[in-house]
């Protein structure tokens, strides 16, 4: 189940902006907030990855979301296409949730935009991952401390730990949606990224 | 939701003081434009100089669109001793993205004041707000047919002419000194007087946009890289589309070429054969379009010489490689392309690469589309280079001379590869002068390497000043410390204009090392 959606979620990145119908009984389970309700998002959410993360288990963690959850996967990169795309999701209407895991050099001036259009980041952080230890660095203030979290201080899950986060982000579901995603196979992400939830 | 940020205030500034302050900001300018929650305010937080993020948190940003809310929020803060730092987009990163001088301050962002107010396709004009951007500025004379273009410095498409003009920044087509080519400025004073320089002050005058100088003293400079007012419009020349633009590269395979390099390119920019901005880029600027260190190590320090060779030869790039343009009608081109492959020729250094013997290469379409005044976003590779989201640009100013170029590269070099950092630098001739803009890339999330960019940057500017060379723009970390290079001289009377104009001291405290 996890390796067919993960070979969805590659042709999807290969192609562009697609929607991703996704759902498993891990994140049903790894989605239950205190009162047993499974947390949906109620608005159109896009992914943003590239390099190195668009190849990690980031993409792992929004596919093991609950049933009828759908993300579009847009792939970062440095064209002016790219920038005027974001520029109208940023400015689009319905407001949209933008998340991401991306290079410093995207990173850099996708923050910039989203403050230039006025949209709201209730999660910024900065990664690192080097020699099999990831470090994260959240710059909200009253951001959770991912360090002591299991899963962001494992160097294989904590991409996909992110992932999940992001796109079911609403504060105190966050901790709960860490706990239930699964180790995987895949070689850790190595180098520094940026992640992010603009909300337009 | 609470207001998360009420516990950070501007210096000196009682909290019930910054809350009355932070009412009649919203009484003046709504509701949504007094932006103090922690997610309104974190995009201003990510920096990019050696400090905690912390250091620079504002207390609240402030989102004004007339001149009318500049006029107020002066007022108020005038009343309330609140200091504000403007930014008109906020995106010049290396210098310090739109983060204030000193933890506190309130943001001022001008990006809501964007209206593109005319653009004279015969005088080849436009007169605009700090929060039009270039790519806006582009869209607008292409909408409207216009045969005209901009300068845009290298982020090109997200940041604006009039930010870049005020702080003095270079682009790359013949009109890359962007203050030599702004004209005529408007400028909310903090008595709250709008001040119209040169002819801006005549009644019924059309001389705005196309004479600098007006009469008496030329006040335009006072409002750049200063403090002394917020300019919520300015004048600025575009160039006319050429016939014919001919962009070209030389490559060049030792260090020690640059020498003959800029002897050969000064007096082609002298005599105007060569117009625009000429471009020297050593290696690691160059291969940053395409490669990061991480493909080539994992090692931390300096990378070594061995592997910047191979990345020359596995990715054909020169130590230098000489970007410039020709610009005219073809008989004027062919004339000036002469001249040029002839000296090139003589010299016995140095391939030249054309447009066509270039083919997609993304560095020579980089470089093509900057001296075009093409939206290009690609020296964003630069920050892939060694990751982690640390740069700060340091740009000493030389001569345009030879010797003086091998000179600053192997200073800098040696710096920065005692602490561990590589030299990733380019030269901008202009004429006399040459712009040297290293940019001091390093991992902020590696805490080790942040302390060491930070004393390198520091030591880069006590050394540079030993031999003569100051920087003509500096981050907010180094203000101070670039204004004493300068001499006591210019902060006394820097500091006397600031106790004239703003007696306060509201408008961005600390800015290039002026306070009241």
């Amino acid at each position: 189940m996890e390796l067919d959606r993960r070979l969805i979620l590659n042709g999807i990145v290969a192609t562009g902006l697609v929607g991703l119908p996704a759902g498993t009984s891990l994140a049903s389970r790894a989605l239950a907030s205190d009162d047993g309700e499974v947390g949906l998002p109620k608005h159109r959410t896009i992914a943003l990855v590239n390099d190195a993360a668009e190849q990690s288990t980031f993409l792992q963690g929004i596919a093991a979301t609950p049933q009828g959850t759908t993300v579009e996967i847009i792939r970062a990169d440095f064209s002016v296409d790219f920038v005027q795309n974001l520029k109208r999701l940023l400015c689009s209407s319905p407001p949209v949730h933008i998340i991401g895991l991306v290079d410093d050099g995207t990173g850099a001036f996708i923050i910039q935009m989203a403050r230039a259009t006025g949209a709201r980041l209730p999660w910024l952080a900065q990664h690192a991952a080097r020699g099999g230890k990831p470090s994260h660095h959240a710059m909200n203030a009253g951001s959770s401390d991912l360090a002591s979290q299991s899963a962001f201080a494992d160097a294989q899950s904590w991409p996909a730990a992110l992932g999940l986060m992001l796109t079911l982000f609403d504060g105190g579901h966050a901790t709960a949606a860490l706990s239930g995603v699964s180790r995987t196979r895949r070689p850790p992400l190595t180098g520094t990224f940026v992640s992010f939830l603009i909300q337009s | 939701m609470a207001e998360q940020n009420s516990t950070i205030l501007p210096r000196g500034v009682p909290q019930q003081a910054f809350q009355d302050a932070v009412e009649k900001f919203r009484a003046l300018l709504g509701e949504d434009s007094v932006l103090l929650r922690d997610e309104q305010l974190v995009s201003y937080r990510k920096i990019m100089m050696p400090k905690p993020e912390e250091e620079f948190a504002p207390s609240a940003a402030l989102t004004a669109t007339t001149v009318e809310h500049i006029q107020g929020i002066v007022a108020i803060c005038n009343e309330y001793k609140i200091p504000i730092w403007t930014v008109s987009t906020g995106h010049n990163f290396g210098y310090g993205t739109a983060a204030p001088h000193d933890k506190g301050q309130v943001i001022l962002d001008l990006k809501r004041m964007n209206k593109i107010i005319e653009v004279d396709p015969v005088m080849c004009t436009a007169l605009i707000e700090p929060g039009v951007t270039y790519q806006q500025l582009v869209d607008y004379i292409q909408e409207k047919g216009y045969k005209l273009w901009v300068d845009p410095p290298a982020p090109s498409a997200i940041v604006g002419p009039v930010g870049n003009t005020l702080d003095r920044g270079v682009g790359y087509t013949p009109y890359s000194e962007h203050f030599l080519f702004s004209c005529g400025m408007e400028v909310v004073l903090a008595n709250g007087d709008v001040l119209r320089t040169a002819m801006g002050g005549v009644k019924g005058a059309n001389t705005w946009q196309v004479f600098k100088w007006g009469y008496g003293p030329y006040l335009d400079g006072l409002f750049t890289q200063s403090n002394f007012g917020v300019v919520t419009k300015m004048g600025l020349w575009l160039m006319p589309e050429p016939p014919v633009y001919k962009p070209f590269a030389i490559k060049y395979k030792k260090d020690e070429d640059i020498e003959a390099l800029v002897e050969m390119f000064r007096p082609l920019s002298i005599n105007g054969i060569i117009p625009n901005g000429v471009v020297l880029v050593g290696t690691l600027y160059e291969a940053s379009a395409t490669v990061r260190r991480s493909d080539y190590t994992t090692e931390a320090g300096a990378t070594p010489k061995a592997i910047i060779q191979r990345i020359r030869d596995e990715h054909k790039i020169g130590a230098w490689t000489a970007y410039a343009a020709l610009y005219g009608t073809k008989e004027q081109v062919d004339v000036n392309w002469k001249i040029v492959t002839d000296q090139v020729k003589a010299s016995g250094i140095g391939e030249i690469v054309t447009e066509e013997q270039a083919g997609q290469e993304v560095a020579f379409k980089y470089r093509a589309d900057l001296m075009r005044g093409n939206m290009t976003m690609t020296e964003f590779g630069l920050y892939n280079w060694r990751g982690g989201g640390g740069s700060m640009w340091f740009a000493p100013v030389a001569q345009a001379r030879g010797s003086e170029t091998l000179k600053q590269v192997q200073l800098a070099t040696e710096i920065l590869n005692q602490y561990g950092l590589d030299y990733v630098g380019e030269f901008i001739v202009g004429q006399r002068a040459m712009h040297h803009i290293i940019d001091v890339l390093y991992d902020r999330t590696d805490l080790d390497e942040r302390k060491r960019a930070h004393d390198c940057f520091a030591t880069l500017l006590d050394e540079f000043a030993k031999q003569g060379y100051a920087v003509y723009r500096v981050n907010n970390v180094y203000m101070d410390r670039v204004a004493e290079i300068y001499g006591p001289e210019q902060r006394r009377i820097n500091q006397m204009l600031k106790r004239a104009l703003d007696p306060n001291g509201i408008f961005a405290p600390g800015k290039s090392g002026i306070t009241v």
